[in-house]
């Protein structure tokens, strides 16, 4: 009994340890797939709540930075999804207030280029540009097929390199 | 895995440190407390869940039961359904349940004899016939034998007093037998 409390409070200790390592780089992560760091900082709290109460699993399949990062990408979608259709409701009965989002120093040009892209080809590049994963890691992490993944970083660096006007992004091609 | 120099690569870095330092991530303190807030709320939930679970079922398999026998319908309707022919063979196992009701009649009409306040008024009021009848039938069991003699009689005349004397509910019905009778 007393060992499995102190493995208990061990496992606390380690979670705690775990998230003063990884929430920054994760934040940090998140912010590039999203495009909004307030964002990014919600989803990614969130995510180590749910892992929290999932410490064993997290430990279990050992990859507990990948875990959070999905488990924030889902809920930044399902965010996004909810949002929509929001949007979708108020556009059907009166007309929805004025919404600009006024421009702040976190728009960097990557950011705001990135977010032009789709949703799946952002995290693709995200995955594999950050993260430095391969094609078939980011395969893994995000559910898709090797040659999705291919397609999505190919057209995602073209669509990048002609957001951002750079021609040396598009002719270095290491996918 | 690409080469080190890739300008894509740097920006992606550049934006992740940008996001990063400017982050102000919550305490690990309250990640624990609202982790435990949530396992605790998901246990809550799993107790509720498995004790609205045993209720209906608990309640579902009292319904798919199959009910009882229940003493004392079967004992009383057959009795004035039955022809009057066949009242004197059934009339051995019905008698205390047929009895009060031809008893509450005859308090009716012997009133005055037995002096009794509430059974043998017939007009009195609704709500208190109900159960000082059978409170003071059984004082008047001796007599059992000539009562019995008259319900027979009176079965034998009519189903009406029969289905009345039946009820054990309402006293109300045989009385108004009892006067119409004679």
């Amino acid at each position: 009994m007393k060992q499995e409390i102190r493995e208990w409070l061990l496992t606390v200790e380690e979670f705690e340890e775990f998230y003063a390592q990884t929430v920054a780089r994760l934040t940090g992560q998140l912010y590039v797939m999203l495009g909004d760091l307030h964002e990014a900082q919600d989803v990614v709290a969130e995510a180590y709540v749910k892992g929290w109460t999932r410490r064993a699993q997290l430990d279990r399949e050992g990859q507990p930075e990948a875990w959070i990062r999905t488990v924030a990408w889902r809920l930044a979608v399902s965010r996004w999804r909810f949002r929509r259709r929001s949007a979708e409701a108020w556009r059907r009965g009166t007309p929805p207030p004025a919404h600009v989002e006024a421009p702040g120093p976190e728009h960097l040009v990557l950011v705001d280029a990135l977010r032009g892209l789709p949703a799946q080809q952002r995290r693709s590049l995200t995955l594999h540009y950050l993260c430095d994963l391969t094609v078939e890691q980011v395969a893994v992490e995000t559910g898709l097929s090797a040659s999705t993944v291919k397609t999505h970083l190919v057209r995602g660096r073209a669509a990048l390199a002609d957001r951002l006007h750079d021609p040396r992004i598009e002719e270095a091609p290491d996918v | 895995m690409s080469e080190p120099r890739d300008p894509l690569r740097s920006l992606f870095r550049q934006a992740a440190d940008f996001g990063q330092d400017r982050a102000e991530p919550v305490p690990a303190a309250r990640i624990a407390e609202r982790g435990r807030r949530a396992h605790r709320r998901r246990v809550a939930a799993l107790a509720v869940t498995a004790c609205l679970a045993v209720a209906g079922g608990g309640a579902a398999a009292a319904n798919l039961l199959p009910d009882r026998p229940g003493p004392t319908i079967p004992a009383v309707t057959p009795s004035p359904r039955t022809s009057p022919a066949e009242l004197p063979e059934r009339t051995a196992p019905p008698t205390p349940s047929s009895t009060p009701t031809s008893r509450s009649t005859e308090g009716a009409s012997t009133a005055p004899t037995t002096g009794e306040p509430s059974g043998g008024d017939p007009t009195g009021p609704p709500p208190s016939p109900g159960g000082t009848p059978s409170t003071t039938r059984p004082p008047d069991r001796p007599g059992s034998t000539e009562t019995e003699g008259e319900t027979e009689g009176e079965g034998g005349n009519g189903a009406g007093a029969g289905t009345g004397g039946g009820d054990p509910e309402t006293s109300a019905p045989p009385a108004t037998s009892t006067t119409e009778a004679p």
